[in-house]
């Protein structure tokens, strides 16, 4: 307990008068990113006398005074650091509590953060017992405190076992002596019991399941395999229908009530699991009539697995039902005059561990989302004919729960936001994946325990009105006595959305292949080894009352590198590659879904295959650009490795394959840089270039690149220049259209920009170095970042520079293609930056360069 | 990060054990002597942040052992067979450094230098040095410097209130850093106290001519604080060795030949780096000096090839305070280890155990309790577990 490394500030909150011995609150702020509160409890006799006599060391050792508990922690930043606190309040005001961290975000706790007045709901956080419900509850009867007829007294403590939401406003509980108890939710929990009859008591005591399908409504299935309805209208409990077997689980189906029941208004199904059964089965209940379905055509549940298929989320894809199972596998069925009969199947749970709920996107027949225990998310897109179905997997995060149980959207003021909870360590915990924000944290000892959950309007998914995502009711149990929890608002608001948690090391812009546009998204990556999408909006010319806002909309999180990024970079808008230590290198794919939900999908498509004995080299820079004309879409990936070698591999994105085709090694100075200078099409020359920590420059060349060749081939260094005194750490290309010239431009540890002129000559397949230009104290510290801005074919580029100097500069350099002589250069702008530490410079738009690093920032060049 | 990939990842750290080093740090400053010609007539040294002494280990084999450390110390055998392969290294400068390894190789005679003096100064205890009086104490207290006088001077009185040395040393060495934060800003800017710190501290020990060597971060306004050494020393240079990785923010700065302004007296009690003094004297400087006037005709290129280019100005940015960029010299040559590769080691490499362990490290404290309680998470201990706080 307490904070896991450096505490920042220390600030008492809360009432400022303490005569009474009641506790002080007290709120750490510390490093690990944590806001921590603590109470105070004082001996204060002790302490005056202490006072009064004078300190002394071995009587009055730490803790002699009192204790200091810890009543919580809750972790508002991302990454290290908190740097900022605000605290307000006092006697009789409320607290607030504002922090800042190193990630740019603000956020604001305390007792009035959100108050949106219309659907609050009290806060409420309750415990009790069985006995202390039937205590208060209405129409207990006499003997029902008793023992049940055939139980040892005190041998089976009665305690809660399953519970279910009928409605935002109540809920059912049940015992494991077979009791039903109605809750209803106002200031507090008042209870009424369910008269049960005795063969019903005995029917369900011990097991049941226990759902409620829609408001107002629960059924139960029991271990002799019958099935119960309970409805608050009426509180009676009826007998819907008897399976042969015991009822081992009542899977809801979502989000398709409406159109499976087109016909009968307020009719609902349920999918039935019988305990030894090969199928599942289908029940319909239509209240308007009373009447009660099971579909002749019987859910063949067949796995690929040695294991039985066991069903334990469920949902309607168009006319599929796709089913989810105990240990992870996700399967479509589709119905046939006779039966529903499995189509395809697929798992992706590296894990096995249930999907626990399917949910349809709004506003698409083909995608859904899945939940797993596993702690991932998934996103599949379901193709089909009349004959065959596939499921392509387009989306797999995991967002920071151990545990997914369940999902939702819920529609707010930027579009739909996706709601998940789970659990995570001992909490039960909200999370909004939207906002990346914590709406609830509730230790309740972990997962794997009796739990309802209820969001105000989730129950009906087309609600339009904006609802704030804070709410919520959740019920569990703890140590078999129940506790109820309902929140208004959650604990924090964020007033300022943040960013990375640290340092940004790579910055990049997507490219469409087919338009050229630039920039539809950007990229970040940092040492926090997590990786940003982002839109980056930018309306310069107001249009109508639109606002003229400039920023940066989140659009997804990727987080699965261990060590901190080292480079990325796109390949078009499809994909995104990103490298690390630990010789990770992962190829993402990226696609927009078509649905009500904006976001993006993404999956990490594959990894670098060909990792070291140890593993434990840095993937320091990369270069990727398609390959081969026809047919399948290959990359050309080029890798510079902290062990000074330099490796080109071919990956297909249809396969998936890598194959390496050529690898080098320098001098055993660490590379820093790679890119192609000449790739032609397969069958040729493939050439690169590479800048190195001891301040080098060289050209590679390899010869076998037919993909036919199973031998891999060596690069030879072609040409070698020395530019910097140091390490070159940042770099770019002015390529001239004939493809034979380059002007390398480069930044060096040792303050300066060098412009080399660099000429191939076809005629005798070789490489010159023409001339080297160096703007010796281009900066006053390491320049860290150089991108080309402007470009005049073979005759002129501007170029911007970023430093540790917190400069950013733009410099125009004026060379002429196949000349020795040196390049003339001017400074054309020279700023502050309040960007520190600086990684990397890009452009994310014409004329607009974005510069990462302690923050990110955009500059405008002009056009 | 285990020892043996740390070896792996950190050639000094693998270097420095096999060699006796107390930290890998001790040969920044080797290889800081390689290109500087530091200790060159040198007895009279105050190292300050010495802890755990590394530096004062290297003053210690070199002036008072006497012995000689060469490039081949931290030379990587194969990255220069390599470069001769590739041909890194024109063939003329290589025949000279095959040379320099011979002469470094032969003359392994030690020479101890007479009358040497060297004091050691840090908050943290430094384990005992041969030839080395070591000082616990506070560089940025004004109560430091008679003690450091007494410590250079066995007769100095501190009564007098004097604090110029009667005998001033040669060189004032300082690799201090502070706990660094993350908050760029403040660890620059603190670093930057601590550099002004050892400063006021050499303005009163160091003699004219000496020389003066500190830790500097290259961020934000590094520009300022160099121009600022340049008041006090004719030379300035900003060096990285092979030794400092290219990816920190660390470099040292090297200032040669201390040329106290006419008329300036040091005084802890009045430092520099507060206040306004430094830049009135630094504006004064300034105004005594002639402008300089750039050439505007392209300078031949240098022996590398390489031309140096003026660079006009179109910004027009009216400079508010008196900048100047220090000379950036590399140090330690291109056949040194490479602080930021990854080597593969033999397979039967044994990873050598630190020299110096810390000896009072700011979470030593926190190891204690930790062991009262038992041990790491309490895995090993007898008791019962303790309630949850």
């Amino acid at each position: 307990m307490g904070h896991v490394s450096r505490i920042w500030q220390v600030r008492f909150t809360g009432r400022t008068q303490h005569g009474d011995g009641s506790p002080i609150e007290i709120h750490s702020f510390g490093e690990d990113a944590t806001r921590q509160r603590w109470e105070l409890t004082l001996d204060q006799a002790k302490w005056k006398q202490a006072l009064e006599r004078g300190y002394s060391g071995e009587q009055d050792i730490a803790g002699s005074f009192g204790t200091l508990k810890n009543c919580g922690i809750v972790s508002c930043h991302n990454g290290k650091n908190m740097w900022s606190t605000a605290v307000s309040g006092g006697d009789g005001l409320p607290t607030l509590i504002a922090t800042g961290g190193a990630d740019g975000k603000i956020t604001m706790a305390g007792d009035q953060v959100v108050r949106n007045g219309e659907q609050t709901y009290r806060d409420i956080d309750v415990t009790l017992t069985v006995e202390d419900a039937m205590r208060v509850a209405e129409g207990v009867e006499e003997d029902s405190t008793a023992p049940v007829e055939g139980q040892k007294k005190n041998t089976v403590k009665n305690g809660f076992q399953r519970y279910a939401f009928l409605s935002e406003n109540t809920l059912l509980a049940t015992t494991s002596s077979g009791r039903l108890l109605h809750g209803t939710i106002g200031e507090g929990l008042t209870w009424k019991n369910v008269h049960l009859s005795e063969t019903v008591l005995a029917d369900l005591k011990s097991y049941y399941v226990v759902k409620s399908p829609v408001q107002g409504t629960a059924i139960l299935g029991s271990s002799s395999g019958k099935v119960y309805l309970f409805l608050e209208d009426g509180h009676k409990v009826k007998e819907l229908h008897a399976f042969p077997g015991k009822i081992s689980d009542i899977l809801l189906i979502e989000g398709a009530q409406e159109t499976l029941h087109k016909d009968q208004p307020g009719a609902w199904t349920v999918i039935i699991t019988v305990l030894g059964l090969d199928h599942a089965l289908l029940m319909t209940f239509d209240p308007s009539t009373s009447s009660v379905t099971v579909d002749p055509r019987n859910i063949c549940l067949s796995s690929d697995d040695v294991s039985p298929f066991i069903a334990t989320a469920a949902a309607f894809c168009g006319s599929k039902l796709i089913l989810g199972s105990r240990v992870g596998a996700v399967a479509v069925y589709k119905s046939t005059p006779d039966a529903y009969t499995l189509d395809y199947s697929r798992k992706d749970a590296r894990t096995k561990d249930a999907v626990t709920c399917i949910v349809p996107l709004p506003g698409s027949s083909t995608s859904f989302l899945t939940g797993c225990r596993d702690g991932r998310y998934r996103i599949y897109t379901l193709t089909s004919t009349t004959n065959s179905a596939t499921l392509h997997l387009q989306h797999e995060i995991s967002p920071p729960l151990g545990m997914i149980e369940g999902a939702h959207f819920i529609s707010s003021s930027s579009g739909l936001d996706l709601i998940i909870h789970g659990f995570r360590g001992k909490n039960f915990v909200v999370w909004s994946e939207s906002t990346r924000q914590e709406l609830t944290t509730v230790e309740c000892g972990g997962g794997h325990r009796a739990f309802d959950v209820v969001f105000p309007s989730s129950s009906s998914s087309s609600s339009s009105s904006g609802g704030s995502p804070g709410p919520l009711r959740f019920i569990f149990t703890k140590a078999s006595a129940l506790r109820f929890y309902s929140q208004s608002s959650p604990p924090l608001r964020t007033l300022k959305e943040g960013g990375h948690g640290r340092e940004l090391r790579a910055v990049a812009a997507s490219v469409s292949s087919s338009s050229g546009e630039v920039g539809r998204y950007v990229a970040t990556a940092a040492e926090d080894t997590t990786i940003r999408l982002w839109q980056y909006r930018d309306s310069s010319a107001p249009v109508g009352k639109e606002k003229t806002e400039r920023g940066f909309k989140p659009l997804a999180i990727l987080e699965k590198h261990s060590a901190g990024i080292q480079a990325m970079k796109w390949f078009g808008e499809s994909h995104l590659l990103s490298s690390a230590g630990n010789e990770e290198f992962f190829v993402w794919r990226i696609t927009r879904l078509e649905s009500e939900y904006e976001a993006l999908a993404v999956v990490c498509e594959s990894k670098y295959p060909d990792r070291s004995a140890d593993g434990d080299l840095r993937i320091v820079d990369f270069d990727v650009q398609r390959y081969g004309s026809q047919g399948e879409e290959k990359m050309l990936i080029s890798l510079a490795l902290s062990n000074s070698t330099l490796k080109s591999y071919l990956y297909s994105t249809d396969s998936q394959q890598w194959k390496l085709l050529a690898q080098g090694r320098y001098t055993g100075a660490c590379l820093t840089q790679i890119r192609h200078l000449r790739v032609a099409d397969a069958g040729e020359d493939i050439q690169v270039l590479t800048a190195s920590t001891d301040g080098h420059v060289a050209v590679w060349s390899t010869s076998a690149s037919s993909e036919t060749e199973t031998e891999k081939a060596e690069y030879q260094m072609v040409t070698l220049a020395k530019v910097h005194q140091s390490s070159i750490k940042g770099l770019d290309l002015s390529s001239s259209s004939s493809g034979q010239s380059w002007l390398v431009i480069t930044g060096g540890d040792d303050n300066a920009v060098h412009f080399t002129n660099l000429q191939y000559s076809a005629a005798d397949k070789t490489y010159k170095v023409l001339s080297r230009s160096r703007v010796k104290d281009a900066h006053a510290a390491g320049v860290t970042g150089i991108c080309t801005v402007r470009e005049e074919d073979g005759e002129a580029v501007e170029v911007a520079s970023v430093s540790n100097d917190q400069r950013v500069k733009l410099w125009r350099a004026v060379w002429q293609e196949g000349s020795e002589e040196p390049v003339k250069v001017t400074l054309l702008d020279n700023q502050y930056s309040s960007v520190a530490d600086a990684g990397d410079v890009e452009v994310i738009k014409e004329g607009r360069v974005m510069v990462g690093g302690v923050g990110m920032e955009v500059w405008d060049f002009g056009v | 990060m285990g020892k043996s990939s740390k070896d792996k990842r950190d050639a000094y750290y693998r270097l420095a054990k096999e060699q006796g080093w107390r930290a890998r740090s001790a040969f920044k400053l080797l290889q800081l002597d390689e290109e500087f010609n530091l200790f060159e007539n040198v007895t009279r040294v105050v190292d300050l942040c010495a802890a755990p002494g590394s530096w004062s280990q290297v003053l210690s084999r070199v002036l008072i052992k006497g012995e000689k450390f060469g490039r081949c110390a931290w030379q990587d055998r194969e990255a220069k067979f390599r470069q001769q392969m590739l041909n890194v290294f024109p063939e003329k400068q290589d025949a000279q450094d095959k040379v320099q390894d011979v002469q470094a190789t032969q003359e392994s005679t030690p020479a101890p230098r007479e009358q040497v003096k060297i004091v050691s100064i840090d908050l943290q205890p430094i384990s005992p040095l041969p030839g080395i009086i070591t000082l616990r104490a506070d560089i940025t207290h004004p109560a430091t410097v008679p003690l450091l006088l007494k410590a250079l001077d066995p007769d100095f009185d501190p009564s007098t209130m004097n604090q110029q040395a009667s005998h001033p040393v040669d060189l004032v060495i300082s690799d201090g850093a502070p706990d660094v934060t993350g908050l760029h800003d403040l660890d620059i800017y603190v670093q930057s106290q601590l550099l002004f710190a050892a400063l006021n501290l050499a303005l009163c020990v160091l003699k004219p001519g000496g020389k003066f060597v500190a830790k500097i971060f290259r961020g934000r306004n590094v520009d300022l604080l160099y121009a600022q050494l340049k008041v006090f020393f004719e030379k300035v240079y900003v060096a990285k060795p092979r030794s400092s990785r290219a990816s920190s923010v660390e470099a040292f700065i090297v200032c040669i030949n201390f040329q106290p302004p006419e008329g300036f007296t040091a005084n802890l009690e009045e430092p520099l780096g507060v206040g306004n003094k430094l830049a009135e004297m630094l504006a004064e400087k300034q105004a005594k000096e002639e402008p300089t006037t750039k050439s505007a005709t392209q300078t031949p290129a240098d022996k590398d090839g390489i031309y140096d280019v003026e660079v006009e100005d179109l910004t027009n940015e009216p400079l508010k305070d008196i900048r100047w960029v220090a000379p950036f010299v590399a140090c330690g040559d291109l056949s040194a280890f490479d602080s930021d590769a990854s080597y593969k080691l033999p397979d039967d490499h044994v990873s050598l155990d630190p020299v110096q362990p810390p000896t009072a490290p700011p979470y030593k404290r926190a190891i204690e309790l930790r062991r009262q309680n038992g041990g790491a998470y309490k895995k090993t201990g007898t008791g019962t577990a303790t309630a949850k706080a």
